[in-house]
């Protein structure tokens, strides 16, 4: 198996993505601007009490930076390069090269994401210096390396879903709806609107059997250092599961979806 | 000589599903889904020998794309033996797919905002192409096919038949021995279809690559083949050289005379032919195939003859004659005649 064509894959995606550098930063101002009002909102709440479901103020206003910033190289989307290929044919140009597209597409997303990211924290870094020193940066190199595994298991999970979402493409003529899902229910699981600690106990405990929450929550609290070694491990191997999982799911869609896209016929 | 593909009563069937208008149908279809069975392909037959270059022309539906996305691995076969170079196209072997290449109208697979080196460069390491081997084929080509000023140029900024070239490099790059080509030249203006022919043509003497073209462009046909396979329905109707299928279909020639003074009538001419053209000194007959010699004989004895033609049917009209005998009876040669 050769995996030096996806190493270039990722390359030559980032080269293209970085040929929009001042795109991304204009989208990512654009993206960032409504937090500091989130950040002003919570100042203000913060004044009458010291502590809100367990998390100071520090905590609450890092979470919020670092979750704006983490969102957009985890979050699930639907992948108009995927869905466009499979409604306009050019799949077909994948299936007819060595070549696996699942892999094509991981190594493409991620090429494509990392220049966004590194531009995401240029222009988070003012949000960090307004806080001042209410922004946490942990000393523990163990808390780094928890948390910068659990961001690249994250990434992957992030992209089997994505990947999958973008599979709908081979039923649905028209993704509105998921594309919904992806844009609304999903980040609100995943924790990007509020910690979960802050809802009902109802609805954490019913999201904390999904998914989604390892894909922001999880690892943005190993950062604030709000669990325990056990708990951390726990959370990769969960990580891990899922990874697994969706490494299966999206095999059985796609055979599916490819046993419909060669129907429709020419 | 070897055969490169090797077709046996192929069999497609599609199962389309049948939807009712309306909001009640839509419910109906959500339920109970019904299908009715639509065959592509019926039974087809034919073999393509390795370096040989083979039209295969069909009205729209007829199962051209089928075949070749049935050839390519793209589609599995409903029933029937297929080989391609001695492969299953369905098992979509690494070592197969190396010796394939496919082009799809304007379906491409350069990177649009990046140069067309870039994409090329990526080929060579998803076909595993050695370096040397990827230089001097892909020097070659920008020289052939005159792009090697845009090499560095992002896709983007081509035009469409600049892009053209770009696509069919891409997949001429790991030298295939089989080439599929579904309208290969499908909107592209006239300079720029006549200029990928002779590249396509350029290509297939050289390398010997055996060429399978579906396209409704009779010139690429006619540019680029050596035998024809007519199908429509899901059938082969006919498979022979393009003079066969004229002289099988249409066995008649066009015969014009230029004449020094105007004849009164074109009655006269009507014994021999079907008057085409008449414009006093100016005569078109379709003229039987075999009284051609023997007609134009008579004629030049007869009248002041100053000029003389005699033309193939066009490769167009040839097909419109095959596929209306088809339709009006399944006849062959007796429709016609």
């Amino acid at each position: 198996m050769g995996w030096r064509k996806y190493f270039l894959v990722a390359r030559l995606s980032m080269r293209e993505a970085s040929a929009y550098r001042v795109n991304h930063v204009v989208s990512f101002i654009v993206v960032a601007a409504p937090l500091i009002i989130v950040l002003l909102l919570w100042e203000t709440i913060y004044d009458q009490q010291q502590k809100i479901a367990g998390l100071t103020r520090s905590q609450v206003l890092t979470y919020f930076i670092l979750t704006r910033w983490l969102f957009e190289l985890t979050g699930p989307a639907v992948w108009w390069e995927i869905t466009s290929d499979i409604r306009d044919g050019t799949l077909a140009a994948h299936l007819l090269r060595p070549e696996d597209y699942q892999a094509y597409q991981f190594a493409s997303i991620i090429g494509a994401k990392l220049p966004y990211a590194v531009v995401g924290l240029i222009v988070i870094f003012p949000f960090a210096l307004f806080i001042g020193e209410a922004f946490l940066i942990p000393d523990s190199g163990l808390v780094w390396g928890g948390f910068l595994l659990s961001i690249a298991l994250a990434m992957m999970m992030g992209y089997l879903f994505t990947y999958l979402f973008s599979l709908t493409a081979f039923w649905l003529e028209e993704g509105r709806g998921v594309e919904l899902l992806a844009d609304i229910a999903i980040p609100f699981a995943m924790g990007s609107m509020l910690p979960l600690s802050f809802l009902p106990d109802a609805w954490e405990k019913f999201l904390s059997y999904l998914p989604f929450q390892y894909l922001l929550y999880f690892p943005v609290n190993i950062y604030l250092e709000k669990l325990t070694r056990e708990q951390v491990l726990l959370g990769l191997a969960v990580q891990i599961i899922w990874i697994g999982a969706l490494l299966l799911i999206n095999k059985v869609v796609w055979d599916m979806g490819l046993r419909r896209f060669s129907a429709v016929g020419g | 000589m070897n055969a490169a593909i090797e077709v046996e009563n192929l069999t497609k069937t599609y199962r389309v599903p049948i939807r009712r208008p309306g909001l009640k149908g839509a419910i109906k279809h959500l339920f109970a889904r019904q299908y009715r069975n639509v065959v592509a392909l019926d039974r087809i037959s034919f073999t393509v020998q390795q370096g040989a270059a083979v039209g295969y022309l069909g009205p729209n539906g007829a199962g051209k794309t089928t075949t070749l996305k049935v050839l390519s691995g793209l589609l599995h076969p409903d029933e029937g033996h297929i080989r391609v170079l001695g492969f299953d196209p369905w098992r979509h072997e690494e070592a197969f797919k190396k010796r394939i290449g496919f082009v799809m109208g304007q379906k491409g697979q350069l990177w649009w905002d990046l140069p067309a080196h870039d994409s090329f460069e990526l080929l060579r390491e998803m076909y595993e192409i050695p370096s040397r081997r990827f230089l001097s084929t892909l020097q070659e080509l920008v020289e052939r096919f005159s792009v090697k000023d845009l090499l560095y140029v992002p896709v983007r900024n081509l035009s469409l038949g600049e892009r053209m070239k770009m696509e069919l490099i891409a997949i001429l790059l790991h030298e295939p021995q089989v080439l599929f080509l579904d309208e290969p030249t499908i909107g592209l203006d006239v300079m720029a279809q006549h200029e990928i022919r002779l590249l396509l043509k350029d290509y297939q003497k050289r390398h010997g690559a055996t060429l399978l073209l579906a396209s409704h462009y009779m010139r690429d046909v006619e540019d680029l083949c050596d035998r024809i396979l007519l199908i429509h329905q899901g059938n082969i109707l006919f498979d022979g050289s393009i003079d066969e299928i004229k002289k099988h279909y249409v066995p008649f020639k066009k015969v014009s005379f230029t004449l020094s003074r105007p004849v009164e009538s074109e009655e006269v001419f009507s014994q021999w032919g079907e008057v085409q053209e008449y414009s006093g000194s100016q005569v078109t007959l379709t003229v039987a195939e075999h009284k051609v010699t023997q007609i134009m004989q008579l004629i030049v004895t007869r009248f002041p003859v100053v000029g003389v033609s005699v033309q193939d049917p066009s490769l167009e009209e040839v097909i419109r004659v095959a596929f209306s005998t088809f339709d009006n009876g399944q006849g062959g040669r007796d429709g016609v005649a």
